[in-house]
């Protein structure tokens, strides 16, 4: 089983901005929703490199402490497209059979549990007179 | 040095991205102006006056602000009477400000019209067009001068005549910041003591001014837009009231949509996927506030999966197109993917 602590902890993150340490964290294999970024179950192949020591999929502005990051077992395939401003699709993650991967955060959003699968993920925007990335 | 560039080569043009970079430093630098630098700053002040013909100026004034380069010609105008016409166009034809380029607008791009624009708005806002003809933005105008630079120092070019003198001269008194030029005195600024700007450059900061000069002249910006002193300290009903739309949307964008839900009319809500058991919202503007975008738009709230530090579920306004009747399908907009999808969402924190 694992929890927010569980899974935080073993990744070096500070649990004091935390407000549930011990809450159940599901590992599932269809579509979740961390806050803003969405992790879409998709059927393409995809490669990449392994997560290593994590991959930060959307960095926080400067004033603000909402970086959400991928770690655990799996491989990372970047959108090399991913900085234009028109562009949701940050790149993919692969994990394999037996594997599990989570979607981290450091305050504000519980941890997200990825079983077996590939995934597509996926920046959230908004209509401001024309389509714009939300701003972390 | 060469007479004539007519092609640039591989490695000219691979020095772009640190030449660009440098630039941008340089403009928007918050380093206070050194001794030595002043004295640059003056000597090739006193030099764009000469090569354009005209007497050095009698006072060369150093200010901690550009208000106050634009404020102390005219006190000193107040005073004595001596400070003379408006020369600052005079000036700087000679060396030729019609001039763009792959560099210079890149540079141009991130500190002039991120930065130096909102600065002479400012000015003009409190000094109004009393030094319209004098006024100058010293090292924001860093795209023109990479420019400049990069044919002088890169491409080795030979401008001829006295123009490398002028360049040197045009460099030298830009390296502060904005200034005026009258015929018998230059005031310049020294550079800010800070510069907040958000993700794409934009002059912001969340909670105070965005840029500020060490005697203590400031601007506030919402995400690049000039916004009033007391902005921060808004209220939902100063928010709403506010005439200028744009200000008015910064207002609400800082306050946060979610926060003025009871202005809105709900139009429709329905069950947010993995979320149970809370909802997603779609909210019309009404008419106080059809003009807050440039496109038709709505609002649509969402609340988060998780608890904060401290217990609350925060939520989030966002807008969306105002073609929108079905929260879900806006909600499935906000990332660009099908209804369908957004709707089989298993988990959501």
């Amino acid at each position: 089983m694992h929890t927010n602590t569980s899974v935080l902890t073993a990744n070096g993150v500070d649990l004091t901005n935390i407000e549930l340490p011990e809450l159940e964290i599901p590992v599932l294999t269809g579509s979740q929703r961390q806050g803003d970024v969405l992790v879409l179950r998709v059927t393409t192949e995809h490669k990449g490199e392994p997560l290593a020591k994590g991959v930060t999929v959307v960095r926080a502005e400067s004033n603000s402490s909402n970086t959400h990051t991928l770690v655990g077992d799996g491989l990372w395939e970047s959108n090399a497209r991913a900085n234009r401003e028109d562009e949701l699709v940050q790149g993919w993650l692969t994990v394999p059979r037996g594997g599990e991967a989570f979607l981290i955060h450091t305050e504000e959003h519980n941890a997200i549990g990825i079983g077996a699968g590939t995934y597509e993920i996926r920046r959230q925007r908004e209509f401001a007179g024309e389509w714009r990335r939300v701003a972390d | 040095m060469v007479k004539r560039i007519d092609k640039l080569t591989p490695e000219q043009e691979a020095t772009f991205p640190d030449w660009v970079e440098q630039w941008v430093q340089w403009g928007l630098s918050a380093e206070q102006l050194t001794e030595e630098e002043w004295e640059t700053v003056e000597q090739g002040a006193r030099a764009s006056y000469r090569l354009s013909g005209l007497t050095e100026p009698q006072f060369t004034l150093r200010m901690s602000s550009p208000l106050g380069a634009a404020l102390a010609p005219l006190y000193l105008e107040a005073l004595l009477g001596q400070v003379g016409g408006q020369v600052g166009g005079q000036v700087w034809d000679q060396v030729g400000d019609q001039v763009r380029g792959q560099v210079g607008d890149q540079v141009r791009g991130q500190v002039w019209d991120q930065v130096g624009d909102q600065v002479r708005g400012q000015v003009w806002d409190q000094v109004g067009g009393q030094v319209l003809r004098a006024f100058d933005h010293g090292n924001f105008e860093a795209g023109f001068i990479s420019w400049l630079e990069w044919f002088r120092r890169v491409g080795r070019l030979e401008l001829g005549g006295d123009k490398s003198e002028r360049a040197d001269a045009y460099l030298a008194a830009h390296t502060a910041g904005p200034a005026t030029w009258f015929a018998n005195c230059f005031a310049a600024s020294d550079r800010p003591a800070f510069i907040h700007l958000d993700r794409n450059g934009a002059l912001h900061s969340d909670d105070g001014a965005a840029i500020g000069w060490r005697d203590g002249w400031s601007i506030n910006c919402w995400h690049g837009t000039r916004v009033p002193d007391d902005f921060y300290s808004w209220s939902v009903e100063r928010s709403l009231s506010e005439r200028n739309s744009e200000v008015r949307r910064c207002a609400i964008e800082r306050i946060g949509w979610e926060n003025v839900t009871e202005r809105l009319t709900l139009v429709a809500e329905c069950d947010d996927p993995g979320n149970a058991p809370h909802k997603i919202r779609l909210y019309d503007l009404g008419r106080g506030m059809a003009d807050l975008y440039t496109e038709p738009a709505r609002i649509l709230v969402v609340q988060n999966g998780s608890l904060d530090k401290g217990g609350a579920r925060r939520s989030f306004g966002l807008p969306v197109p105002a073609s929108h009747v079905d929260p879900l399908a806006a909600a499935a907009d906000l990332f660009g993917v099908p209804v369908a999808a957004y709707r089989a969402l298993e988990r959501a924190s």
